[in-house]
């Protein structure tokens, strides 16, 4: 793999390091917001995938287009769903660290 | 080596630069403004792949609205300034290694099928074939996906309203 010309496999390296940025940033955050912020990076190098693939393998169907646009659309209701949480349990707990959040622990 | 594979590299370096430093954060606001970076910079490489609509999408929706939506969030929970609850627990080698596996898999797998049988890159067709597939072959679940938001809207109401409130 070449630097020049820029191909698929760049979009796609790329895109795998954002998504373990992402997952790593999902895995050790203490606060509630900073987690969902990172669910937004990995859907965000999802979404760069379907997009690449779309341009790269077949130019002519816009189905990578289409879909990385739902994804949008349902990262955005996942984002207002998930912030509504969080200031839900803010108002009840006094808390947004993930750590804190048991209610359904027995 | 063309403009557009110039820009590709700078938009990357942006990209993972500002995630990087959205990792190493500790303020919470301060993550959320690398988040609309990175997210902006996403939008410069669906221009470069030609998804133009998306790249508008991208910065309306993302940068515009979620971005905005995290910044009201981190306003209503926590104190401005005061710094700190954004850091990382104790969990930060193995998740470094988990990561990096992840990102080095997922990598390693692009790299192996991404090069094989490459399309010579066309023209899409544009904004206009876009809206007419959107409401053309993919009409059910671009009206199931605003059904999606209009759950999402009235669920996020139920949850963040007050106790006892109407």
């Amino acid at each position: 793999m070449s630097l020049f010309p820029v191909g698929l496999g760049h979009y796609l390296l790329v895109s795998a390091l954002l998504f373990g940025l992402g997952a790593f940033g999902v895995a050790t955050r203490r606060n509630a917001i900073s987690a969902l912020m990172s669910t937004e990076l990995m859907l965000s190098a999802a979404c760069i995938n379907f997009a690449a693939f779309n341009h790269f393998r077949h130019p002519a169907a816009l189905g990578g287009q289409v879909f990385a646009l739902f994804i949008i659309a349902m990262a955005a209701a996942e984002a207002s769903v998930g912030m509504a949480l969080v200031v839900a349990l803010f108002r009840q707990k006094r808390a947004v660290a993930l750590a804190d959040i048991d209610l359904m622990k027995g | 080596m063309s403009l557009p594979d110039i820009f590709f590299y700078l938009i990357s370096l942006a990209l993972l630069g500002s995630a990087a430093a959205m990792m190493a954060s500790s303020q919470v606001f301060r993550q959320a403004v690398y988040l609309a970076i990175s997210l902006a910079m996403a939008a410069g490489f669906y221009v470069l792949l030609q998804a133009e609509l998306l790249a508008a999408v991208q910065i309306l929706v993302y940068v515009g609205a979620v971005v905005i939506l995290i910044i009201f969030a981190i306003m209503l929970t926590q104190q401005l300034g005061t710094g700190g609850g954004g850091g990382a627990n104790a969990l930060k080698a193995p998740a470094l290694l988990v990561g990096l596996a992840l990102a080095l898999g997922l990598a390693g797998f692009g790299l192996l099928r991404g090069q094989a049988q490459e399309a010579a890159p066309g023209f899409a067709g544009g904004i206009q074939a876009l809206g007419r597939a959107l409401l053309g072959w993919a009409a059910l679940p671009f009206e199931l996906s605003s059904l999606a938001l209009l759950g999402a809207l009235v669920g996020a109401l139920a949850l963040a309203r007050k106790e006892g409130e109407p």
